[in-house]
């Protein structure tokens, strides 16, 4: 792992590379682990939705990020997918560090508005990105170790 | 309670790629009262994943959850589901014949509702906005997307896409033209058809 060096983490984030995307409702997952493309969708007015990069940080790491974030909701685990499974739908991922070493961003080509549906072929793509990703769930979400599977 | 279509990538002429064509035509009914003639190449399939088949009351309760969502609900600035949207939701729903199974409904971060329905290797998505709507239908490797103006009638493009997916119910047969995907007796004055 490289969370406290830089140095040792290329800007650009490779296809083979595994992003983990920490989840905090269930209304993200069907009954039966499928993850909802909703999971995937940055909230209105962005095009931005945050993700750890697996190559730097360790699944503890990641749940430790996850549970600074504010929520009324209690960590669940993480919808993990592939770099290039991202750019297979026509979006983006790019590093931003600027919010802490591991953290990046998968960018869509699309903002979504309030209360506006997206474009159907961009639901298509966010479908086949769901569809492509692996719910690991954790689970001992109130520890502040990591006891679930690989991601 | 809904219309107002635009619909495009349609190639329904074109044979599957894989399959051969069905010689077959099935009897379908829409939810209007106005049955169809589906397209001969259109294999419905009734295989419904019953473990995943949530009843009306159930899928309704998990609308009542979705209404709760505060701000922020996903940790990442999602927005509440907008009450149009549920009510959307909920006058599609309570549209529906009882033999087309109940939709997976989630929320989207922007504030929308989606519900899809799964039947073999064919998917229907729909995501409904306070306004409007937006949807694709996966079928037999082909992909039609539509979106249009919520109004007081199921869009024509889901209406059909149901009713191929899901054959069980049956009327008097009247014919759609295949290439447009424009069902008779639907009003055109609300219907905007472009076939791409």
């Amino acid at each position: 792992m490289c969370q406290d060096n830089p140095d040792l983490l290329p800007l650009y984030v490779s296809d083979e590379e595994k992003l983990a995307r920490a989840l905090f409702h269930p209304f993200h997952i069907s009954r039966s682990g499928k993850l909802y493309s909703g999971a995937f969708k940055a909230p209105a007015g962005r095009n931005d939705v945050s993700v750890n990069r697996l190559r730097a940080l360790s699944p503890a790491a990641c749940k430790q990020r996850a549970k600074a974030i504010r929520s009324p909701g209690e960590f669940m685990g993480f919808a993990v997918l592939s770099a290039r499974a991202v750019r297979d739908c026509a979006s983006e991922v790019v590093d931003s560090r600027n919010v802490y070493l591991g953290h990046a961003d998968i960018v869509h080509e699309v903002i979504l508005h309030k209360g506006e549906p997206a474009p159907p072929e961009f639901n298509l793509r966010l479908k086949r990105m769901a569809a492509s990703a692996r719910y690991v769930p954790d689970p001992n979400p109130g520890s502040e170790q990591w006891s679930g599977g690989a991601p | 309670m809904f219309a107002g279509l635009l619909i495009s990538h349609i190639d329904l002429e074109a044979p599957l790629p894989g399959h051969q064509i069905c010689e077959y035509e099935t009897v379908t009914t829409g939810f209007l009262g106005k049955p169809l003639l589906c397209p001969r190449h259109f294999k419905p399939s009734v295989a419904v994943s019953l473990e995943k088949t949530e009843t009306r009351a159930g899928v309704l309760a998990r609308l009542h959850e979705i209404s709760k969502l505060g701000s922020n609900w996903d940790a990442y600035a999602a927005e509440p589901v907008d009450g149009t949207c549920l009510a959307n939701a909920r006058n599609l729903l309570t549209a529906l014949p009882e033999s087309i199974p109940s939709p997976e409904v989630f929320p989207n971060p922007n504030g929308t509702l989606t519900l899809d329905w799964e039947s073999g290797d064919q998917v229907l998505s729909l995501e409904l906005g306070a306004q409007r709507f937006s949807s694709f239908w996966q079928s037999h490797h082909r992909t039609t997307t539509a979106e249009g103006e919520i109004t007081q009638e199921i869009p024509t493009f889901v209406d059909i896409a149901l009713r191929v997916m899901f054959p069980d119910v049956a009327d008097a047969p009247e014919r759609y033209d295949e290439r447009t995907l424009d069902v008779p007796g639907q009003s055109r004055s609300t219907t905007s058809l472009r076939v791409g």
